[in-house]
């Protein structure tokens, strides 16, 4: 199976479209950096720097089994990475207060093993939720905050209006 | 020998039988199967005559009992009847007799108010009158006084002039005869005027006494139209009634409704601004990842679209 049509395991380090975005970048940086070395090598120059992989990266490597070989295997992985980034399902999740990556590692891992292997997450703040999370697919809105359960329960509130006045 | 012969004519005896079996075999030869299916069919014809006896002897009970019941009920239901009309007649008697009492003191009420203004009236119109009966007497008396002093001029003009001749005595007697003849027509005159004016009198009070039945008529009138004026008020004053009560109502639950309505949103605006910022995203996962649990197959058709 060639690269273009393998299904990329996303470890949990890399949860959010942005962690995608940051993982090409990397990727076509050090494919430049590989170019240049070669090309200084080819010219009898010393490469100063060497190749150093963010955790992510390194993850990403790991997980799928990949190294950086040649320039044609570089070029199709930058692609291949390019085009999971337009077609990689977005769960946009906003949260009444900030997600730690433990957090994000352990919710990408329950939407990549329960929803979609290759979804990322989109993730936005919004403290009005007060708890829970509001979740946002496709086509769909999941309102899970304790803001809808409040919603939810006006009716409470109501019937002991209700029953209040009654008793009075 | 005879004896002999003829205890010897005899048939031989057969062995005997005991008298329980004698009796059976007697039984058997009688009661055979036919008799006793007669005697079945006698006891079941006796049978369905006396239950018919005692079917028809209970139907007549139970029809006895159905006309006594009927007619028991009948009777307490026009017992309860006559209650009933009693009761409403006697509630109608009192109300007719409320109402006539009533009636009875207000046409007292009007009744005394019209004599009491028939007597201002007929007061007044005796003090006019006897005003113009003095005016009148003293009308006459001073006629008179004028007169007594006429006559006792010409009695002074007479004793003056005696001395003086028949003309003199005739002119006299002639003027004392005109003054009488004018006393007479002033007397006259006044006597008219007397009539007259006790005749006008007479008119004013029967004018009186007709503008005092008017009046009466009229205080009437007033009296009823005050009574519908005084029921319409009444009748205004409790339909104002009913509208205020009814708009206090309305206003009173227009209020609970807003307060029902809002009170919600107001606890829940309280509570995002007291717990917004205190969410702990650590303790919360593990509820919100159940949460999604019960919606992952829509996120996945969603995904797979």
């Amino acid at each position: 199976m060639s690269q273009n049509d393998t299904p990329y395991i996303l470890p949990p380090s890399l949860a959010t479209q942005r962690d995608l975005r940051r993982l090409i970048n990397e990727v076509e940086h050090i494919d430049n950096a590989l170019v240049s070395s070669g090309i200084q090598q080819r010219t009898g120059h010393q490469s100063d720097d060497g190749i150093v992989m963010s955790n992510q990266l390194g993850d990403f490597m790991a997980a799928n089994k990949l190294e950086f070989g040649d320039s044609h295997s570089r070029t199709e992985l930058i692609a291949s990475l390019r085009r999971l980034k337009d077609t990689a399902p977005v769960v946009h999740v906003t949260f009444a207060a900030s997600a730690g990556h433990e957090e994000l590692a352990k919710l990408v891992d329950w939407v990549r093993q329960s929803v979609h292997p290759q979804a990322v997450l989109a993730i936005g703040l919004q403290p009005e939720l007060i708890g829970g999370a509001y979740i946002r697919t496709t086509n769909h809105v999941f309102d899970l905050s304790v803001r809808a359960e409040l919603a939810g329960g006006r009716h409470i509130i109501v019937e002991e209006l209700e029953a209040l006045s009654g008793a009075a | 020998m005879g004896l002999f012969k003829k205890k010897q004519s005899r048939k031989p005896r057969e062995p005997k039988k005991p008298a329980a079996e004698e009796a059976a075999g007697v039984a058997d030869e009688v009661f055979t199967e036919q008799y006793r299916e007669e005697l079945r069919a006698m006891g079941r014809e006796h049978f369905k005559k006396i239950l018919s006896d005692s079917s028809s002897d209970l139907k007549r009970d139970v029809d006895v009992i159905l006309e006594q019941l009927t007619g028991t009920l009948r009777r307490h239901m026009a017992s309860q009847l006559d209650l009933a009309i009693t009761r409403v007649n006697n509630d109608i008697s009192n109300q007719l007799k409320e109402q006539m009492i009533e009636y009875n003191r207000v046409s007292s009420e009007a009744q005394e108010l019209v004599i009491q203004s028939l007597s201002r009236n007929a007061q007044v119109v005796h003090e006019k009158y006897q005003q113009m009966s003095s005016n009148l007497q003293q009308v006459v008396a001073n006629q008179e006084v004028m007169m007594v002093g006429v006559f006792q001029d010409n009695q002074s003009r007479v004793a003056a002039v005696q001395s003086e001749q028949d003309k003199a005595l005739e002119q006299l007697k002639s003027s004392i005869a005109e003054a009488k003849r004018q006393s007479d027509e002033a007397v006259q005159q006044l006597k008219h005027n007397a009539e007259e004016q006790s005749r006008m009198l007479n008119e004013i009070y029967q004018q009186t006494s007709g503008s005092a039945s008017q009046m009466k008529q009229s205080q009437a009138e007033a009296i009823e139209s005050l009574q519908k004026t005084v029921s319409s008020l009444q009748e205004q004053h409790g339909r104002l009634q009913q509208m205020i009560d009814e708009s206090i109502t309305k206003q009173k639950t227009m209020a609970t409704e807003l307060i029902n309505e809002h009170m919600a949103r107001i606890i829940e605006h309280y509570l995002i601004g007291a717990l917004g910022e205190r969410s702990d995203l650590t303790k919360d996962l593990p509820n919100i990842l159940e949460k999604m649990q019960e919606h992952k197959q829509a996120m996945m058709d969603d995904m797979t679209l």
